[in-house]
């Protein structure tokens, strides 16, 4: 199979259309030669190639340097539809919608930040909610539940905490248009209310990180990173809410394909843009969204509330700001240049960034000359990257780049190679203090179980896709 | 003919499990829910009441998706787990019957997001009934 990729360049690989009767575009992959192996070796070349086979994609049918197997689209998967008669895939979106990563800044030297970590760890870890258990600090009735997803972001800006100019830095100012609670199951919100501003479990995490390496001078002044100040990373995303969303439009979506196609995973259902069952689901998707921005929202207000008890000063003294809130399983209306002229589409990103280049109006003033921010996280034991878009990226991958690392091992292989207490004392050897109430997720999480992040970045960086701005060390890792 | 096996991809895990009939292929896949969930521990919860489960589809794949699906909303919402499925009536697009619960202790050792239709197909052979479920970690 990978001598039928031609080499664009040693970090973008394309399989023409004509190398199979069904596809209807080109698959382009951008990796490097070892991560293309390891991707034919997990057949995620193959859900590149199904998605390739899908009537009405435009420009064809891509995948970021984290590309690994997933359901329907493999995981780093990117498509875009016509917006008006176009297809819409939850497959294409995944379960976690809008799972996503935020990125908050702050002026707390290094050396004022580490006596104060394990404090820091503790008090995240009591405080927020997470793991599996079904917790909220917050007690909201149906009228409060639905302003969290008709609004997003904002309403927790407005009505709980946070500042005014933080929706400037999320990604579509942290929502998208929903006014339809009807598109979404009693079931869904149900799931959902129980879990406003919890972490959940996984790979889903919150970091406090020291910003170690600078490689823009220009754009890390820009998005107000320092060497060797503190900065915290949250991993997250729109919990049973979303997922439930997501599996009750698979199923509807499933019902209506029936007999109509032979798809080559059902996880490839889809509907009409313009159909109704279509509208429903981008509402739906919608208003798991806006929970997930909300949740970050509330997530990074709570560490800040932290800080700002344990190191007894406001937000402002301590520096403490948003940099970027990004989501990495969506599918959203976009406008994009084609053949110069600028056409709206429906993109569907599956464990992909959004990554705008500088100079698009969408990027808020203080970012346009450098482009948006992608973040781009680690393993727990691992660096984590922030990078900007450019404009080769906005033309190869409808401004799109990779969103981490990428698993390497099986829960199961990784459970084997250490217990959870090994991981831990491990970590803290290495300087990374690591908070979990389950041994079991830390064994699952173990660095080990993940792909290089470096490898994964320098493939993005070297496939022209984004450019590197800061490194970040873990510092104080708090798991669900 | 083991009821069910686990198995694990590098970012999610799943079940194979068979069944001499589709009542036996409905409680092996809950079976195999469980050992995913709970380890395969010996010994019988204690009871604590049933859930009447009753689904119509259109085809073995959508029942078995749908009845794990209860399972999952079971364990992470209502904090049971299901310990027998006592069918009244199976076939290959429906099930009628009890669930079993007991209460759970502890949480399950897993936070599953969703059943997947991922590569799922019911295929019979030597009048054994066999499939393969992804779920969404």
């Amino acid at each position: 199979m990978a001598e039928k990729f031609e080499k664009l360049s040693p970090f973008h690989w394309r399989l023409s259309r004509r190398m199979h009767r069904a596809m209807k575009a080109d698959a382009e992959i951008f990796a490097s030669e070892d991560i293309l192996r390891q991707a034919l070796a997990d057949a995620s070349i193959e859900q590149v190639i199904n998605v390739a086979c899908l009537p009405g994609l435009v420009g064809n049918s891509l995948a970021m340097p984290d590309i690994h197997y997933g359901y329907g689209f493999c995981i780093g998967g990117v498509a875009a539809f016509p917006a008006d008669n176009g297809l819409v895939l939850p497959g294409g979106v995944g379960y976690d919608i809008n799972c996503g990563v935020r990125l908050m800044r702050s002026s707390i030297p290094l050396a004022v930040f580490k006596p104060e970590a394990e404090n820091v760890g503790h008090a995240i870890l009591q405080r927020v909610p997470s793991g599996l258990t079904v917790r909220s600090n917050y007690r909201l009735d149906k009228k409060g539940f639905l302003k969290i997803v008709h609004e997003g972001a904002g309403e927790i800006v407005r009505n709980f905490s946070g500042q005014a100019g933080d929706l400037d830095q999320i990604e579509s100012r942290g929502c998208l248009p929903f006014d339809d609670p009807g598109v979404v199951s009693a079931k869904a919100f149900e799931r959902g209310d129980s879990q406003v501003g919890s972490l959940g479990s996984g790979n889903h995490f919150i970091e406090i990180q020291a910003v170690e390496e600078i490689y823009d001078e220009a754009a890390a002044r820009c998005f107000g990173l320092e060497k060797e100040t503190v900065a915290v990373m949250i991993h997250s995303g729109s919990r049973g809410f979303g997922h439930q969303i997501a599996s009750d439009y698979i199923e509807l979506f499933r019902k209506k394909n029936l007999g109509r196609f032979k798809l080559p995973d059902p996880q490839l259902v889809h509907a009409a843009v313009d159909s109704r069952e279509g509208r429903n689901y981008l509402q739906a998707l919608n208003a798991a969204a806006n929970f997930a921005w909300a949740n970050r929202q509330l997530l990074m207000e709570e560490v800040v509330a932290i800080m700002e008890r344990i190191f007894a000063a406001g937000r402002g003294a301590l520096g403490l700001a948003l940099v970027y809130d990004q989501a990495h399983n969506i599918a959203k209306f976009e406008e994009h240049l084609l053949a110069g002229k600028m056409t709206r589409l429906l993109v569907h990103r599956k464990g992909a960034t959004r990554a705008l280049p500088p100079g698009h109006a969408e990027i808020q003033a203080a970012y346009r000359a450098v482009g948006q921010p992608v973040l781009i996280p680690g393993s727990m034991g691992s660096r984590s990257y922030v990078l900007a878009g450019t404009v080769g990226g906005a033309a190869m991958t409808f401004s799109s780049s990779a969103h981490g690392a990428g698993r390497r091992l099986s829960r199961h292989q990784a459970v084997k190679l250490a217990a959870g207490s090994d991981v831990r004392e491990k970590l803290k050897s290495d300087g990374i203090l690591v908070f979990s109430f389950s041994n079991r997720a830390l064994q699952e999480e173990i660095p080990e179980a993940y792909k290089d992040v470096d490898d994964v970045v320098e493939a993005t960086v070297a496939s022209g896709i984004s450019r590197k701005v800061a490194r970040l060390r873990p510092l104080v890792v708090i798991k669900g | 003919m083991k009821k069910y096996e686990m198995f694990a991809t590098t970012a999610d895990v799943g079940i194979r499990f068979c069944g001499r009939n589709f009542a036996e292929l409905y409680e092996n896949a809950v079976a195999g829910l469980n050992g995913l969930l709970f380890g395969e521990a010996k010994g019988t919860p204690a009871d604590s009441g049933a859930r009447r489960f009753s689904f119509h589809g259109d085809s073995a794949e959508n029942v078995l998706v749908n009845l794990l699906a209860e399972v999952l909303s079971l364990v992470y919402q209502k904090n049971k787990r299901v310990t027998a499925v006592v069918c009244r009536r199976a076939d290959e697009s429906s099930l009628d019957a009890d669930l079993r619960l007991a209460r759970i202790d502890g949480e399950p050792g897993l936070d599953i997001k969703a059943v997947t239709y991922h590569k799922l197909q019911v295929v019979e052979k030597n009048g054994v009934k066999r499939a393969s479920i992804f779920f969404d970690v």
